[in-house]
Parts: structure tokens; C-alpha cells; sequence
């Protein structure tokens, strides 16, 4: 296992206890490249986890709070006039760096919203034809509030689509809420964190983690798990083929971050119900499912190959 | 509902439609049903609405009126008018195919219609039809399953719809040849009826216009060894010739003794004797044929009767093919039961004395006389199925000699009996049947209603001489395809329709003999000859697809995946862990066990991960991996 992310497993556990899983999904997405979805009720460390994020690898960090009047400049940034020079000259938003908190994505606008999604697709912004690359590596961490419903906009599947993983943090169990209210935890301790890797170890992590090497096998069984959701009777809409690129994706991260250069059926096990579960339409009218829970047991019903 | 189930469910209508029609005794006109159901389901097809309900429930209470008709007074018979009803059903169920349950329906009334014609038929084409019927059904029920699963294709279907559709012919066969026989068909309904008859034990001439040839097989023989003249099968004798018919007054029937199943009538010859295996249709008559000279008959009946004059009765009505083993010399009978009758001549025939006499001029031995009456009516009349009846109090006979010189095989021999009666020599007619075509295929003989014959026995030197004055015709060539579907007729007779008690005891006494052993068992009956080399065939071919598919499996996998198979086996018994575990799970499975090898196998389980989804691997691993293989197989 390459050093800098077990250092930065330790001092993530360190702020944010009893979420060993959700930080190694936060560090699997940063390495694959992706953006991360965690949608979960307020207080349960959500901010926390970004921050620490950023902080721990020497990232810039940008928080967005998203409300109902924000505007795509006011993400992206705008064209301003410069008397002195005589000239509008791009003053960047919020969205250029390399970690971006986007809080409540699901209070603000579609407009909005989609503003936001195409640059992280793309990577870049575009503003009056002048194309601005954004830093790299580049990752936004989206939350959503899934109990509130007044005055949102619920994503629509396809900007979901975007982001690689859905995350739920849940609360923690008994005895690390009793440890998180002995210490003293506030933001001081989030200040407190120097980086443990540079954005250039970062960078090649990245390019290492698609080069782990994967046996023919498991691409079937890759195949064969985003096929079973295509013809599921619970489910509607099955995963798109982006979908299974992102899985490939994920998988060869997680199985970096657990220290191999080659791929396991349970590395594709470990990251699917995350990576797929908020890509598919459950027949809700029929089956009151989980989407995750239900993924888990397709996955369980295919065959592992020898 | 697709328009694809739908003519799947017409198909499978179909097929029990035609396994009826294809039975005897269902009328015809409910051939007219089949046009009406392909409308209904074309109409389905094409997505028009279905019937009114209106409508489709009072055609159906007219058909039940109909049904109660039906069986009271049209067919009489409580089958045929199941069956008739299934088929109107059919055809107005067809104009109201609604999900889900119709189909249902139609596919239980085609069980129901398959399950009358068993009982109607005995036609080999019912089993074709069962075959259809069967592959249907799975389709059918996969096709449903697809539907419901919203899948869309069929093509990894095609695997297991035919896998489950041999699985259910072997269990078909299975059942078939288990279940338990009784005497009678299953109804208990006699199927002789509607089998026209050729041979009769009546003789009566010049009341036909036109005899046409039937060609409704009467009997297969195959006789050991096989002979080089013609076969005549004999039936039963005719002594006195009255009112222009041959009637049988003098015979006396007696009991064979024997037990059931093995009659003795006399001793064996020491000559030469033949064997013949016989399968006789339904015929509305008790007489059994055979060659001449039976001293031994195997027939599975009550009692066995004979007469004077050699004529062999089983005393049963048989709804079913009769099969006997007859063993006979095929020697002239003796003449003990010698009588005046067989002298006796009509009062009007009196004429014929001269008309002999003038033959047989300057003749001195019966045996002379007698072969030249045979050579002239041979060569002087001509042999026609097609005879004018004869004037009103005119007898057929003097018609038959003098005018118009042509008649059949009953005309010549009711002609030489009557005219060596006239000059003194003993004689009787007898009938039963010539010849037949030879099947080379199953070395049997077909013997056909139109080889019905009518021929001649005279009493000289103390025995019954064989005379046959009809002309001879000439022989009947078959093509190949022919005699091969014979064949499988007579086998599908033997071993299907016939299948009794006795076949399966044997067959059970068969498989439970020691192989070595099974020279004792009488090697001439037939299953024993077949049914050891197909049981071993399928024995083989299923080790083969079964061989097969196995090294398919292993040649798919790596060395270190058999490794690991067997040491998850192993594993699989002592832990309670899921099948569909990766090699990690079962390592985290193994380590919180008590499995004293569980460092060594969760390393085993490591390696085969680096082994089988690593890039690279040294051979150290490869050596380190097969130690570990051997010492936890060792010590597990």
C-alpha cells in the first residue's frame, strides 16, 4: 500500500471516528477521479469529512452553501470590467479548486445545479467563449439532505449519474458518539491538520490506480452485475454503460488504496452497491426498496468467477 | 400478451385437436372446428378484441346442451363426446384468449384431448403428436416465464427448454414403463369397432358386386426359420355347401389343456417345425391363425379351443391385439375326422358329376384327378374381384363354371371342392389368409385383409391334401420407406399398444438379472434382445454429455481455480460459509474459524487471488502455493 494513504486513512479516523468506511469511499473517489454524493441528515460530519479532505492533502478547499437564489456566477465566477486596464477581465468563482464543498446541492435551482454538474464533467468552464481549465485534481463533494423536500430540487437521475459514488455517513455507533462527545471537537481540530501528500502524489496516484491490471473475468462479471439491473423486475431503470465505466473506475481505485495492482471480484463487490445503488429506478410503486440493499443482494446472487 | 404466445397456445390447441382427429371414431365434421379456432386466433393475432362474454358463454351452453345430446344419443359413447366438446370449447375459446389464465385452459384441454385420443387410437402418429406436444408445453412454460420477466430473449432458453423436454420424454418412458397394467384399455372401451373385416366365418357367394382390395393390416408373422414356399394361414374349415354358402356344421370345439400362457396340442415332430410370433389385429372373429399342424400355441388367454378340423378359437373378446408364439409342422392334417358331410353335394348341382368326369377322363388316382381339376380352373378362368351377380335362382357356381368363367378366390375353391365331391373324394374349403408382403427390415411377413383367401383341402391317402385352384397374382413390390415405417408400426404395436403385465415383469426380471446369467432367459423374446444394447447406449451417451460438459468446465479453468475448488470443498464442510463467497470473504470466513490450518489457508486463499487475478506472479508463489495446497488437504 502506497504510505501517504494509510497516513491519510489515520488522520482522517482521527477527526471523524467510527467512519473507517466512508473516509477510504471519500479516498477511493479522489483517486478515481470522481465526485462524491453524501446524502445524509445534518450533523453527522459530512463538512467535517470534505474539510479534513482537502486539509490532510494539501488541497485547496471551497465551500459553496447552496441557496435557492445561487447563481451559476456565483459558482463559476464572473467577467468583470477593469477601469484601470479598460478591459473585463474572469474573476474565478468558487468552483476553481482542488476540493469543492457543495453543500445542500439539492436547495438551489436547476440552472444552477447544472451549471455546477457541467463543470465537473468536464473539468473546465467556459464563460463567454474563453475556456478556463479548473485545477487538478479537482473533486466535489456534494451533500443532500434527504428529509427536507420544501423548496428543493431533487437531481434528476442523469446529473446523478454524474457523480461516482452516493455516500452515507449514518450515525455513529454508541461507543464512538461517546468518544466524539469526551473530546473536544470542534473545527480546531480540522485546523490542526497538516498534509500528509502533495496535489503532484496525488496526481499519480490517480494514473496509477487505472493502471491496475484486470483479469478478463472480472470484466464479465462487472458486465454481468450491470446486466442483472437491466433486467431486474423491482427495477426500472437499470445502469448505463457511463455507469459501469464509473464502477470499472472505482474498483481499480479501491483495489489501490488496499495496496494490490490487480483487481478482485471483491474489490468490484466492496465499491458496486455505492457506485451503482443511486443509478438505478426502483418500480417504487411496487417495492419499497433500498436501491444499496438491493444491489447488494443481486450482487450476491452472481456467480463469482474462478 | 404477445402475439408470439398466443400462436404458441393456438400450436399447442392444434396438437390436441389433430391427436383426436387423427383417433378413430370421432366424427369428422368436427374437422370443421379447426378453421374456426385458426380464425379466433388470427383475430387475437391481429389484436382485435375478443368475443363477448354474452356471446361466448351461450355458445358454450348450446355446446353443453349438445355434449348431454351427444352422449345420449349421437356417438353414445361418453369418450368421443369429451372429446367433441374439448374441440367446439377449442374453437370458441379461441375467440376470448385473455391473460392469464385462458391459455391455462387451452393448454389443460389439449392435456385432456391427448389423454382421450390414448385411448382412441392406436395410430403411431399419436405419438409424434405427443412429442409436439410435450416440446409446446416447455416452450410454453418458459416463453410465460420470459413474459413475466420481462425479458425479451429467447436464445438462452434454447438450452434448458431442451434439456427439460428430454428430461421429460425419458420420464415420460419411465412411467410408461412402470405403470401399472390391468387387463382391458384404461376406459375399459373396446376399439374393434370400425375395423372392416376381409376374412369371415361366413362363405357366401353371388350376393357381392365388387370386392375391393383392404389394405388394413390383419396380422404380422415372423416365422423361424424362415420357409421357401408360400405361407398359407389357416383359419377355419367350411363342410357344408348350402343356399350358396359355406357353412361349418360337423366341428366340435374342445379345450386345449395347458396352462395359461403355454397350450400343448400334440407332441413335437422330429422334423422340421416352424415357429411364428404373431400379432393378430382386433377381428370380429375368435379364430386364430398359423400354419398348418400347430402342436404347441403361447398366447396370454384364459382357454384355448380347437376343433375337429384343426381350427384354433381364443374365446375372448380382445379389444386388443392378440400376440401368440405358434410352433407347427406345417404338415397335412390327418384325415381322423373323415365324414359323410364332406362328400355332400347341393340337389342342383347335379350336373356337376358329369362336367367332372369329362375332366378327369382316363385319371385313375385321387391324387391325379385332383391336381388336374387344380390346373384346369387354374388355366381356364380368369381370376376378377369384379362378378355380375347371377340371374335370380340361378346358382352362382353354374354361373361361375360355365358362364361367365371368371370369380374370385372363393368362386374357384367352392368350384373344386364341389367337383371332387362330385366324383368321390373328400373335401373341404378353407380360409384364412396367403402369402403377405415380406418386411426384410424386421424379417416378418404383413399380412393384409386383402390376402384374405379362400382355398382347398382333399381327403387323400389319409391326408388333408392343400390344393389352391386360384390363380396366382402376381407379387406386390413395397418401396424401402414403406417396409421401414411397417416396421416401426410393428414395434410401436408390440411395444407400445401391447406393453402388458408380462413385458413388464420381464423387464424387471431382465434388470435384475445378473448379466452372466441372462443366457438362461429365453433369448427369442424381444426386449431382451433390444432393450439391453439401448439401456447401455444412453448409459454411455449420457456419461458422454455428462464427460463432455465436465471437461468443458475444467478445460474453462485454471489450475489454481481446481486448487482452490477443492480446498473450497473441503472448506464448504467444515464451515457454514455460502458458495458464492470470494477467495477474500472465505479467508475472513476461515480466520474467525477454529480451523486449526486457518493462517495457512487464509494465505493459501491470498495466493490465489495473486495467482488468478494478479499480473504477474514468481514461481515461488506457484511453489508456495501448491506446499500450502498439500498441507491443508493434509490436515483439514
Amino acid at each position: 500500500m502506497v504510505s501517504w494513504i494509510k497516513e491519510l486513512q489515520n488522520i482522517l479516523t482521527s477527526v471523524i471516528k467510527g467512519k473507517d468506511r466512508a473516509i477510504k469511499m471519500a479516498i477511493v473517489t479522489l483517486i478515481a477521479r470522481g465526485h462524491l454524493l453524501i446524502e445524509d441528515v445534518p450533523g453527522v460530519g459530512k463538512t467535517t469529512l470534505a474539510l479534513s479532505l482537502a486539509r490532510a492533502t494539501d488541497c485547496s478547499f471551497q465551500r459553496i452553501q447552496f441557496t435557492s437564489d445561487l447563481l451559476p456566477s456565483d459558482i463559476l465566477g464572473v467577467n468583470i470590467y477593469n477601469p484601470d486596464r479598460r478591459e473585463f477581465e474572469f474573476r474565478q468563482g468558487p468552483i476553481f479548486a482542488n476540493i469543492v464543498l457543495a453543500d445542500e446541492i439539492n436547495r438551489t435551482n436547476p440552472k444552477t445545479q447544472s451549471a455546477l454538474l457541467e463543470a465537473m464533467n468536464e473539468r473546465r468552464v467556459s464563460i463567454e467563449k474563453q475556456t478556463y481549465p479548473l485545477p487538478s485534481p479537482f473533486m466535489v463533494i456534494a451533500t443532500q439532505n434527504p428529509l427536507e423536500y420544501h423548496g428543493t430540487f431533487p437531481l434528476p437521475e442523469s446529473q446523478l449519474d454524474r457523480f461516482m459514488m452516493h455516500l452515507r455517513i449514518g450515525y455513529p455507533e454508541f461507543e464512538y458518539e461517546k468518544l466524539v462527545l469526551k473530546e473536544v471537537r470542534d473545527l480546531e481540530s480540522v485546523e490542526s491538520i497538516t498534509p500528509v501528500v502533495s496535489k503532484e502524489e496525488i496526481l499519480k496516484a490517480q494514473e496509477a490506480a487505472q493502471e491496475v491490471h484486470v483479469d478478463d473475468s472480472l470484466y464479465d462479471y462487472l458486465l454481468k452485475i450491470v446486466a442483472r439491473t437491466r433486467n431486474h423486475e423491482q427495477i426500472r431503470l437499470g445502469v448505463s454503460t457511463r455507469g459501469a465505466q464509473f464502477l470499472l473506475r472505482a474498483a481499480r481505485a479501491y483495489a489501490y488504496v488496499e495496496g494490490r495492482d490487480y483487481l478482485l471480484p471483491d474489490d468490484i463487490k466492496e465499491v458496486a452497491p455505492l457506485v451503482i445503488g443511486h443509478r438505478i429506478i426502483l418500480k417504487t410503486r411496487t417495492y419499497i426498496r433500498d436501491a444499496e440493499v438491493l444491489v447488494k443482494e443481486i450482487i450476491e446472487k452472481i456467480a463469482v468467477p474462478l | 400478451m404477445p402475439p408470439t404466445y398466443r400462436i404458441l397456445t393456438c400450436l399447442i390447441g392444434l396438437t390436441g385437436d389433430a391427436s383426436l382427429l387423427l383417433s378413430e371414431g370421432m366424427f369428422m365434421t368436427f374437422l370443421l372446428t379447426v378453421p374456426f379456432m385458426l380464425w379466433g386466433y388470427y383475430r387475437g393475432v391481429k389484436g382485435y378484441p375478443s368475443a363477448h362474454r354474452f356471446v361466448v358463454g351461450g355458445l358454450s351452453l348450446i355446446t353443453l346442451l349438445y355434449f348431454f345430446l351427444d352422449v345420449t344419443t349421437l356417438s353414445r359413447d361418453v369418450i368421443v363426446s369429451v372429446g367433441h366438446l374439448t374441440m367446439i370449447f377449442h374453437a370458441i375459446k379461441s375467440f376470448d384468449i385473455k391473460d392469464p389464465w385462458d391459455p391455462l385452459q387451452v393448454f389443460f384441454m389439449a392435456l385432456i384431448q391427448l389423454l382421450l385420443a390414448s385411448e382412441l387410437t392406436r395410430s403411431m402418429v399419436f405419438a409424434v403428436v405427443f412429442v409436439f406436444f410435450i416440446i409446446g408445453m416447455v416452450i410454453a412454460m418458459f416463453y410465460s416465464h420470459i413474459i413475466k420477466e420481462g425479458g425479451r430473449r429467447i436464445r438462452p432458453f434454447v438450452r434448458p427448454i431442451t434439456s427439460l423436454t428430454v428430461i421429460i420424454m425419458l420420464l415420460v418412458v419411465v412411467l410408461f414403463l412402470a405403470l401399472p397394467r390391468f387387463r382391458g384399455s384404461l376406459w375399459g372401451k373396446s376399439l374393434s369397432k370400425g375395423i372392416k373385416s376381409g376374412f369371415s366365418e361366413k362363405v357366401r357367394l353371388g350376393t357381392l358386386e365388387e370386392i375391393k382390395l383392404d389394405p388394413t393390416v390383419v396380422m404380422r408373422v415372423s416365422v423361424q426359420p424362415r420357409q421357401g414356399f408360400r405361407p398359407y394361414w389357416r383359419g377355419m374349415t367350411f363342410d357344408i355347401y348350402l343356399d350358396n354358402a359355406w357353412l361349418n356344421v360337423i366341428a366340435e370345439k374342445l379345450s386345449v389343456p395347458g396352462e395359461r400362457g403355454r397350450f400343448n396340442l400334440d407332441n413335437p415332430p422330429s422334423e422340421r417345425h416352424f415357429r411364428q410370433e404373431i400379432i393378430l389385429e382386433p377381428l370380429d372373429t375368435e379364430v386364430i391363425f398359423s400354419l398348418r399342424g400347430v402342436y404347441r400355441l403361447d398366447v396370454d388367454a384364459k382357454r384355448l379351443l380347437i376343433d375337429t378340423t384343426g381350427t384354433l378359437f381364443v374365446p375372448e373378446k380382445r379389444a386388443k391385439r392378440l400376440r401368440y408364439i405358434a410352433y407347427s409342422s406345417n404338415k397335412p392334417l390327418l384325415t381322423d375326422d373323415l365324414n359323410g358331410v364332406y362328400l355332400q353335394v347341393p340337389d342342383d348341382l347335379g350336373w356337376l358329376k358329369g362336367f367332372t368326369e369329362e375332366i378327369v377322363r382316363g385319371l385313375k388316382t385321387p391324387l391325379e384327378k385332383a391336381e388336374t381339376i387344380q390346373r384346369y380352373l387354374r388355366e381356364n378362368y380368369r381370376y376378377s374381384l369384379k362378378v355380375k351377380p347371377p340371374s335370380p335362382g340361378e346358382s352362382p357356381i353354374k354361373d361361375f363354371l360355365i358362364t361367365t368363367r371368371e370369380g374370385y378366390c372363393e368362386y374357384y375353391a367352392t368350384a373344386m371342392v364341389l367337383m371332387l365331391r362330385s366324383i368321390g373324394i373328400p373335401a373341404r374349403v378353407v380360409s384364412g389368409y396367403v402369402g403377405g408382403e415380406y418386411n426384410r427390415y424386421g424379417d416378418y411377413y404383413i399380412i393384409r385383409q386383402k390376402n384374405a383367401h379362400t382355398w382347398v383341402e382333399a381327403a387323400i391317402d389319409g391326408l388333408w391334401q392343400r390344393f389352391d385352384p386360384t390363380p396366382p397374382e402376381p407379387p406386390v413390390e413395397r418401396t424401402v420407406i414403406a417396409l421401414y415405417l411397417d416396421f416401426l408400426k410393428l414395434k410401436w404395436d408390440r411395444y407400445v399398444i401391447g406393453f402388458s403385465r408380462y413385458d413388464q415383469k420381464r423387464l424387471l426380471r431382465f434388470l435384475s438379472t445378473p448379466v452372466r446369467k441372462r443366457k438362461d432367459i429365453d433369448q427369442t423374446t424381444l426386449p431382451q434382445r433390444y432393450i439391453f444394447p439401448i439401456f447401455a447406449a444412453s448409459v454411455i451417451f449420457a456419461l458422454l454429455i455428462l464427460g463432455y460438459n465436465l471437461y468443458r468446465r475444467r478445460r474453462a479453468l485454471r489450475r489454481e481455480s481446481i486448487y482452490y475448488l477443492k480446498i473450497r470443498r473441503l472448506l464448504e464442510k467444515r464451515l457454514d460459509i455460502d458458495r458464492n463467497l470470494t477467495a477474500e470473504e472465505t479467508a475472513k470466513a476461515v480466520i474467525a474459524s477454529n480451523i486449526e490450518v486457518r493462517t495457512e489457508c487464509a494465505e493459501f486463499l491470498k495466493l490465489y487471488n495473486l495467482l488468478r487475478f494478479g499480473k504477474e506472479h514468481s514461481e515461488n508463489d506457484i511453489i508456495r502455493f501448491r506446499l500450502l495446497y498439500k498441507r491443508i488437504k493434509e490436515r483439514i
